[in-house]
């Protein structure tokens, strides 16, 4: 697997460089800003890059911004956004052009080598990444709550894979059960909380992560 | 207080024309000295003890004249006096009263005492010489020599008034003149009379000379003559003198000169109207009843001059008010009756008058009358404000300076204006203090709001980055061995490292969110909704704010929602931010019981002193359909 790397701290990228490294993935650049590494992407594609989300000049969304122009100018190149906190805006944000090989990850993650190698294969596979993180605060906020309620542990479980990102086939090696099952659950779970759009892969983690950010009054303002 | 004068140079108009500096005060070459002081004015009002002691002494001296009065009219009333006389009787017997009374009432003036005196001597002159007609033995000679000599001390007296001094060389020459020509004029015509050629009574001395009706007759016209061209003499100095008084002068004493042209015209009309019987008697009437009018009309004066006074209590009770430089001049001007009064004021950054509209002021010029306002003028203020104090010297005034014999309505009308001048200027020190304080409060807080970011952005770039990488190695180490020992000290110390990047982004968020500063309020507070236990409408218009405006508002913002969660038993809470007018508008709404207090408890209150530390204001209400509402204004300039 071949991966571009981008950092503004010389410490955690060199770090992180050596830990990919040494578990075999191909660091092909480590970029100290998002023009350095769009730059490299531009002459060499690897299969994904990662970028921190602030970096210089502003330290404020540079690593968005860069992110989704790769999405458009290097549709097949997976992205895995680095935050040192938890902004679901941001993820949000970063799935809303398609979500296929787009990830958000918090920093503190990827010192667990098996958890950052499973979320790029995941990406070069266009599956999505939401760190756990995030979708746990958006099942815990209390405007969804009672509709929550109305699901089984089981449904919950997989409401949350769906929100992480996971296809079914992810959902059912975590759950281990069969890809029929995962589905029958997820379409339980839309049929549940009364979300329209078809459970394809693809679009529903935005759809997922809209559903539980949005509360009950804006839900019926929309409608 | 003359050597008050002297030692206490006090004006110097304008830094070019005086060149002086107050508190150097060495190297005036055209150095102005003041023509008044205060003390010069204040040793001419009577204190408490005067003052009773003043009043005591007019009434008994009224009650004397009363009695005398009273005494001498009593038989002369008695006495058989033809019909047509008797009216012609009481009104002279009035106005000599009246010129009496009018007296005793001013006496209490201040320094009237000599013209009063003046007045009663008139008075009496006028009285003895109406009645003695009817008395018997030498009394009417005498009331014929006496009676002229009315004229002479009432001259005299309404000359003094209201100037306590025979002020010009002319009317000194006219007091010499009216002196030889009325006192001895009349004297020497009555040894020319013999009293049988009237009804008067045989038992009636008379110091007859030469007993010739012709030549008494002439000698008459000649007299009549004399006291004709002297009333002229009279007038024309009254007439100078009115052109010589100020504004105040004029009015108080418009119906005296009125009633001294009446009597003067009726002595002039006797010089050049015929000898008939007839005529005699309606002149001597007319003159009478001018006379009568003329006490009246001093009377008028005393109280006119009294109401000018009441002008510095309208100026007093103006105090109240918050005053203006222009309003005080305007006030001074109409208690004064000065419309060239000026008002300057000192300025004590650049140490120089200055008129109403802020431009340095002119040199008065010569012959202008310059009071100082200062804090000297009411007794005790002078403790709280001495002279070296700012406030302390404030200006002075620039009259007319025939308002000098006004000195003690001067002194309360530039005393009151002094204090309303204070107090407007410790007013307008008082708003550019809250100013300034208000101002520095604000920098105060932006400076905390940018400190605030800068230690926010060392923590998560600095520091947070260091532990970040020492995961990443930390991870290279658990993966470069298989020693169960190395392990679990490694997984040890993740573990701690974890737990301190949490720490320290708990520290960083408190210090200021990182998103507020990255992407304003709008996901700051998602996030911060986002961890509530209930459901929280939030409704941010799109845009970015100062920092200052923003941190506030969203520290506001959490505390408000914080109190929500805490207290108000709320199930929905709502924050709406709104811009305009350069200002943001933010909205903490909730469902819940209401009953928020700010005066109890600090965390409302000192919400409320975030929002004024920048210039911003915050209400907290119950609303009438339930709930809390709180409500901040933030100004974004």
């Amino acid at each position: 697997m071949r991966v571009a790397l981008a950092d503004d701290s010389t410490l955690f990228r060199r770090g992180l460089a050596a830990l990919l490294r040494a578990s075999g993935v191909d660091v092909i650049c480590e970029a100290r800003t998002a023009t350095e590494l769009i730059d490299w992407v531009d002459q060499d594609p690897p299969d994904v890059a990662i970028l921190d989300i602030r970096m210089p000049p502003t330290f404020t969304e540079e690593g968005i911004a860069a992110a989704e122009q790769l999405q458009q100018t290097h549709p097949a190149v997976g992205i895995l956004l680095l935050s040192t906190y938890t902004q679901t805006q941001y993820a949000l944000r970063l799935l809303d052009h398609g979500s296929a090989g787009m990830g958000y990850l918090l920093k503190d993650r990827v010192d667990d080598v098996g958890t950052l190698r499973a979320a790029l294969e995941r990406l070069t596979r266009r599956e999505s990444v939401v760190d756990p993180d995030i979708v746990t605060r958006l099942l815990t906020r209390h405007n969804r709550l009672h509709e929550l309620n109305a699901l089984t542990d089981r449904e919950r479980e997989v409401l949350r894979l769906m929100a992480e990102g996971r296809s079914n086939t992810g959902i059912s090696e975590q759950l281990f059960l069969s890809v029929k099952t995962v589905e029958a659950h997820a379409a339980t779970v839309f049929t549940k909380l009364g979300l329209h759009a078809a459970p394809r892969d693809n679009r529903r983690v935005l759809a997922v992560l809209s559903w539980l950010r949005s509360s009950i009054d804006t839900d019926e303002r929309a409608q | 207080m003359m050597d008050r004068t002297e030692a206490k140079p006090i004006t110097q108009f304008g830094r070019g024309l005086a060149g002086v500096n107050r508190r150097g005060g060495t190297t005036s070459t055209r150095q102005k000295r003041m023509p008044f002081n205060i003390s010069m004015f204040a040793a001419h009002v009577p204190d408490g003890d005067g003052l009773r002691r003043a009043y005591l002494r007019s009434a008994v001296a009224t009650a004397v004249v009363v009695a005398a009065s009273v005494a001498v009219l009593f038989p002369s009333l008695q006495a058989p006096v033809q019909g047509e006389w008797l009216l012609q009787r009481v009104v002279d017997v009035a106005a000599g009263l009246l010129f009496i009374f009018a007296a005793a009432l001013l006496i209490r003036e201040p320094a009237q005492r000599m013209t009063a005196v003046l007045l009663a001597l008139g008075g009496g002159c006028w009285l003895v010489g109406s009645i003695s007609v009817s008395l018997p033995g030498p009394v009417p000679f005498v009331g014929a020599l006496v009676l002229p000599l009315f004229w002479f001390f009432t001259a005299w007296a309404l000359l003094r008034y209201p100037e306590r001094k025979v002020a010009t060389r002319s009317e000194r020459v006219f007091l010499v003149v009216a002196g030889i020509c009325v006192g001895g004029g009349h004297g020497l015509v009555s040894l020319f009379y013999d009293p049988s050629w009237t009804q008067w009574p045989q038992s009636v001395w008379w110091p007859t000379v030469v007993a010739d009706r012709d030549l008494y007759v002439h000698l008459w016209i000649v007299v009549l003559i004399v006291d004709g061209m002297v009333a002229l003499f009279y007038l024309t100095l009254v007439v100078l003198r009115l052109r010589r008084l100020g504004g105040v002068d004029h009015w108080v004493l418009a119906p005296m000169i009125a009633s001294i042209f009446a009597a003067g015209m009726t002595v002039v009309m006797r010089a050049i109207a015929p000898l008939t019987e007839w005529w005699q008697q309606m002149q001597s009437m007319l003159t009478s009843l001018a006379l009568l009018a003329m006490p009246a009309a001093l009377l008028a004066a005393i109280v006119r001059r009294r109401l000018t006074h009441t002008a510095v209590a309208d100026i007093v009770v103006e105090l109240v008010r918050p005053h203006s430089e222009v309003s005080v001049t305007a006030n001074l001007r109409t208690a004064l009756r000065d419309p060239t009064l000026q008002v300057l004021f000192w300025v004590e950054q650049t140490q120089c008058y200055v008129d109403e509209t802020g431009q340095p002021a002119a040199d008065p010029g010569e012959g202008r009358m310059v009071v100082p306002i200062d804090g000297a003028w009411c007794a005790g203020v002078e403790e709280l404000c001495p002279r070296d104090h700012p406030v302390g010297r404030i200006g002075v005034v620039v009259a007319d300076p025939a308002l000098a014999r006004h000195q003690g309505l001067v002194n309360a009308a530039v005393g009151a204006s002094g204090l309303a001048l204070r107090n407007a200027r410790l007013q307008a020190e008082l708003r550019a203090q809250l100013d300034q304080v208000h101002a520095s409060r604000r920098r105060i807080a932006e400076a905390g709001v940018a400190e605030r970011r800068r230690i926010e952005r060392d923590l998560h770039d600095g520091l947070q980055q260091r532990l970040l990488a020492l995961t990443l190695t930390l991870a290279q180490v658990r993966a470069s061995t298989d020693d169960p020992a190395v392990l679990k000290v490694v997984e040890m110390m993740r573990t701690e490292m974890h737990i301190a990047l949490q720490e320290l982004r708990d520290v960083a968020h408190g210090v200021l969110p990182a998103m507020l500063a990255q992407g304003g309020l709008q996901p700051a507070l998602d996030d911060v909704v986002e961890r509530l236990p209930l459901t929280v409408d939030l409704d941010v218009a799109p845009g970015r704010w100062p920092p200052w405006v923003e941190t506030t508002a969203y520290f506001i913002a959490c505390e408000g929602l914080a109190n929500v969660v805490k207290h108000a038993t709320a199930e929905h809470a709502g924050v709406r931010i709104s811009s305009s007018d350069n200002e943001l508008r933010l909205e903490v709404t909730d469902n819940g019981r209401g009953g928020a207090d700010p005066s109890r408890g600090t965390g409302l209150a000192g919400l409320a002193d975030r929002a004024r530390a920048i210039g911003g204001d915050l209400t907290v209400k119950t609303r009438p359909a339930g709930g809390t509402l709180l409500q901040a204004v933030l100004p974004c300039e």
